[in-house]
């Protein structure tokens, strides 16, 4: 009886991914998907999904055309307002972002969409550094940042920027002294800077740093790379780091500031700093709209998962970029999205008074 | 090694099937570059997917080949129809559309393509000799130098694209108000927004240029009822394409000069293709001997900015190739292309990966020569269409209008501009006011700016230019303002040589002067400048230095201006009164019908709203043909069906643009 009933549970079972199979491949049988990029072509996120949509193509069921309409305009705000206003529900488009949970959180003007209300199917994990100019440390010794015969000037893009946030709170929890300069719109600003000396310090994500830039900073021009900014859980806890920049010999934040003062790192910067991540679980991520059927979502998230174990898709990303693929999962992005509305208000001024001051 | 590299290289592009793609981007570069709003940088956004299963060779013989020659075919957009094809072709609309307008389209091709050819090919020798001078230029040139030269750019455009050295400079800085629309410099605070999320964004230049200079030429053809050139085909001389060849050769020096500037200027990034036309249109200006006609037709100020614009993307390609530094837009392309490939940017694209290069470089070379000898094939057939109806031409062109403004951030937003662009273009035409400084500062703006500000930042308010680099371009400029202004001055005096009767019909930048029409330009401006000057009281300290320095340097500019326009009107209305002046100033030029040609711009821009714009366009041009063009039925119904398809194929169908969703739609 045992058996039998096992046998009819899992019968059903089967007959209901079956069927649910069946209605998914249905659904993108013969069909375009718009996949919304909030950047104009060429830049990093483009890259990255150019190279994303044809394995996406083939790994949603019904294997859906996709095609890339760039939406760029003010910071990604305009694509992002779309995806959450005006973005058609019918599983016909998807928003493919970097995503602005920090200008949510803060509540930037602008601003009109709400994550929580959208339907998350997948992020990709981005690992951050930090490139310096050695002449800012003695004798090449990390722990000797700000000291050297430079001063520590850090490029940014714009205060509110999370590349930013997350070097300048890196550096306020090392307790080092800089000057923070922003407005270095994009890397094409901000290295031949750091060649000609004007500037010591950049942020970056280390993938499109090794594809691009690496060589000439750090082989060829004055620049090492520094620091891994540390990841954490949900928890706050400390992350397992990045095989890559482990085997270089870059320390994470964590280990840096155990170098410099002994101690593990605490206070309200790095309170701050976990907020940050968890408030950016993952660099790039896919978005569907308010309202989209279950059928085209399960079917695009399907699709979404399929791919860091698809060995084309795995080979093509590493070629581009040089890294293996770090996707995060669905729930860890629908956590993080839910999260950006519970921050606390202690928090929000924070951010807000954080921000004003990087404008100063 | 280098000569094994070289070969192999040339041996890749060779082979197949990458010579089969190479052909195939030539060709498809010849006709997107001609397409006015179309241009280079779209084309490389269509051809990037179809590269990804290519091998590295035949991918970028592809998009380099392509992108290569759509300097060489915009051209025929910037002489043909003074609208400037892309950013890198508007010094060409000073000379070469004067020169089309006398008749010598073909002349002023001829020219334009044998130096687009000539400049590609020194470009990229130049390109093969320089990559170890790319390093020390990077580094020598830091955010002040960046500041200087972006200034330079707009001095140098404001002072020689018209008749008056401060209205140009006015117009350039209304260009950099423009460009401070959107968000901030330092933080997000939206400037000049108005909670209309459109103005989030520094306008798109595609809408501006296509509105600035094609509206005004479009009434021109339709009020008019003439065709582009003001001469009958057999009245016109000397405008061979032959001429133009022999007159790129005797010009063999300005041809090197010009290619050799713009491999340099290509190399800096963030500024390369926006002042490299301009700038070797200065120094030809400036070291030209003897008489020049610059502005009038000087076949010179076609051949100057054609070498340097080629060249230009040769320079373009080192700090990406070398450095992973996209100097612009289409070089981020291209390094997208390149990462897609597993290609690296660095030491390796010149050791291990030289050939590789190298093969880009002949690609260059290639597709340089073969599109030159193409469009020269072309050429003829293309030139005739100067002396066609000019009803004929307002609608195929009005639609590339239409939907290149679209191509800007695909929203009614992107429409609206293009007309009220198109109405300020009318307006400053007929007042002498120049329109290419509008251009550059929009483009150069935001840059400006941003280096201003953080030049200060880490050197000190103004202790920057204490930079020696930075000073020796400093001087530059005043030498390039100073030497401008005394050059007007001596033109002034000195007579044209043209026919004075064919004088009077020609589109000349500047050349209008309606002192009324300029009188009401400027109070325009007044207002517009005070008024952004108030408005940026209540912005962020750091984002309101900026606009307030500007409009203040715009007032006193135009407090000058004032005075030489009220000088006009006040020697027009002693002649006869204030009445007739003013009778004379609207009526003059056919001013109402203009007017009502923007009038039925504005009606198919609510019509695209409506209805979208396929159906709009069509009705559009179906309605010109009826009743600006008088054309019997079948003709204006068959040319609306054909712009209907041609919308439907290219912009729908290839390059899958979104359009706008029409109001009736959510009705139903």
């Amino acid at each position: 009886m045992k058996l039998f009933r096992k046998t009819l549970v899992a019968a059903t079972a089967v007959t209901a991914m079956w069927g649910t199979a069946a209605l998914t491949d249905d659904f993108y049988a013969g069909k375009t998907i718009t996949c919304v990029v909030p950047y104009a072509p060429g830049g990093g996120t483009d890259a990255f999904f150019r190279v994303v949509v044809p394995h996406l193509s083939r790994t949603i069921p019904g294997n859906p055309d996709i095609i890339i309409n760039n939406m760029s305009g003010a910071g990604g705000l305009k694509a992002n307002n779309y995806a959450g206003n005006e973005m058609p529900n019918d599983g016909s488009e998807i928003l493919c972002a970097p995503w602005l949970s920090v200008a949510q959180m803060t509540r930037r003007e602008g601003v009109r969409f709400d994550y929580s209300k959208m339907r998350a199917v997948g992020g990709e994990s981005a690992i951050n550094t930090a490139v310096v100019n050695k002449n800012i440390m003695i004798d090449g010794d990390r722990t000797t940042a700000g000291q050297g015969s430079q001063p520590l000037v850090v490029a940014g893009l714009a205060p509110s920027s999370t590349l930013d946030l997350r070097q300048r709170l890196g550096l306020d929890i090392l307790g080092i002294e800089y000057i923070y300069i922003p407005g270095y719109r994009g890397q094409a600003k901000q290295f031949p800077a750091f060649l000609s000396g004007e500037i010591s310090l950049i942020g970056t994500n280390f993938g499109s740093y090794s594809a691009t830039v690496g060589e000439a900073l750090v082989e060829q021009g004055p620049g090492m790379l520094w620091v891994e900014y540390s990841n954490t859980d949900a928890d706050g806890n400390v992350l397992p780091r990045a095989s890559q920049l482990e085997e270089l010999g870059v320390p994470t934040l964590v280990e840096l500031h155990q170098q410099m003062h002994g101690t593990n790192p605490s206070g309200e910067y790095w309170e701050a700093y976990k907020t940050l991540n968890l408030l950016t679980a993952m660099g790039l991520s896919v978005w569907m709209p308010e309202g989209t059927p279950d059928e085209a979502f399960n079917a695009v998230k399907a699709g979404w998962e399929a791919l860091p174990n698809d060995p084309e898709f795995i080979a093509a990303h590493e070629k581009a970029f040089g890294k293996p693929v770090g996707f995060v999962p669905y729930e860890a992005v629908a956590a993080a999205a839910a999260s950006v509305g519970s921050v606390s208000d202690e928090m929000v001024k924070f951010y807000q008074d954080y921000i004003a001051e990087g404008e100063q | 090694m280098i000569f094994e590299a070289l070969l192999s290289g040339l041996m890749h592009v060779f082979s197949w099937p990458a010579i089969g793609y190479l052909g195939l981007g030539i060709f498809l570069g010849v006709w997107l570059g001609a397409l006015p709003g179309v241009g280079g940088i779209t084309g490389l956004i269509l051809l990037l997917p179809f590269t990804y299963t290519m091998e590295p060779v035949s991918a970028f013989a592809l998009m380099l080949g392509m992108f290569a020659v759509t300097t060489t075919s915009d051209t025929i957009a910037s002489v043909m129809l003074g609208i400037p094809g892309t950013a890198a072709s508007q010094a060409t609309v000073m000379d070469g559309y004067p020169l089309a307008q006398k008749g010598q389209a073909n002349r002023a091709l001829g020219a334009a393509y044998t130096c687009s050819a000539l400049g590609g090919i020194f470009g990229a020798v130049v390109l093969t000799l320089s990559m170890p001078l790319i390093k020390p230029l990077l580094t020598t040139f830091s955010t002040p130098e960046y500041f200087m030269l972006s200034l330079l750019g707009i001095a140098m455009v404001g002072s020689l694209s018209g008749n008056s050295v401060a209205k140009g400079l006015v117009i350039g800085l209304f260009g950099m108000m423009l460009g401070t629309i959107g968000e901030g410099t330092f933080n997000g605070q939206p400037r000049y927004y108005f909670g209309i999320e459109y103005m989030l964004n520094t306008p798109p230049l595609v809408g501006v240029v296509l509105g600035l200079f094609a509206i005004p030429e479009l009434l021109e053809l339709a009020t008019k009822n003439t065709s582009i050139s003001r001469v009958r085909s057999d009245q016109s001389k000397g405008g061979g394409m032959l001429q133009g060849i022999k007159d790129a050769f005797a010009n063999w020096w300005l041809v090197i000069k010009s290619s050799t500037l713009g491999v340099y200027i290509g190399m800096l990034p963030g500024l390369g293709a926006s002042i490299v036309d301009w700038a070797a249109y200065g120094m030809a200006v400036q070291t030209t001997r003897g008489k020049s006609e610059f502005g009038r037709g000087d076949i010179r100020g076609v051949i100057a900015p054609e070498s340097a614009n080629n060249a230009q993307r040769g320079g373009a390609l080192i700090p990406t190739l070398t450095f992973g530094i996209p100097g612009d837009f289409a070089m981020s392309i291209l390094l997208g292309a390149l990462l897609i490939q597993g290609l690296r940017p660095g030491m390796q694209m010149l050791t291990t990966e030289l050939d590789i290069t190298y093969a880009m470089v002949w690609t260059l070379i290639i597709a340089n020569i073969v599109s030159a000898m193409l469009l020269m094939v072309l050429g003829r057939q293309v030139a005739r269409a100067i002396f066609i109806d000019g009803h004929l031409l307002v609608p195929l062109v009005i639609m590339f209008v239409f939907m290149g403004s679209w191509l800007g951030a695909q929203s009614m937003g992107d429409l609206i501009l293009m007309l009220s662009m198109g109405a300020l273009g009318l307006f400053m035409k007929r007042s002498g006011w120049p329109r290419p400084p509008l251009i550059i500062a929009l483009v150069l703006g935001p840059n400006m700016e941003n280096s201003l500000v953080i030049s200060n930042r880490i050197y000190g308010t103004l202790g920057w230019l204490e930079r020696t680099p930075s000073w020796i371009i400093g001087i530059i400029i005043v030498i390039t303002i100073v030497g401008t202004a005394s050059g007007l001055l001596r033109r002034k005096r000195s007579k044209p040589v043209d026919d004075p009767n064919l004088s009077a019909k020609l589109s000349i930048e500047g050349g209008e002067r309606n002192p009324i029409i300029a009188i009401m330009l400027a109070t325009f401006f007044v207002v517009f400048f005070a008024a952004a000057a108030v408005l940026a009281v209540d912005f962020h300290p750091t984002n309101r230095q900026y606009p307030i320095a500007v409009c203040t340097a715009a007032l006193l500019l135009l407090a000058a201006s004032l005075w030489s326009d009220l000088k006009a009107a006040r020697l027009s209305i002693a002649e006869s009164s204030f009445a007739t002046t003013w009778r004379d100033s609207m009526t003059d030029g056919d001013m109402q019908r203009g007017l009502t040609f923007i009038l039925w711009v504005a009606i198919t821009v609510f019509g695209c709203w409506l209805i979208g714009q396929k159906f709009a366009i069509s009705a559009l041009v179906f309605a010109y043909l009826i009743f600006w063009g008088k054309r019997p039925l079948w003709l204006a119904a068959a040319y609306a069906a054909f712009i209907f398809m041609f919308i439907t194929a290219f912009y729908d169908w290839t390059m899958h643009i979104p359009f706008q969703r029409p109001f009736i739609d959510k009705l139903f």
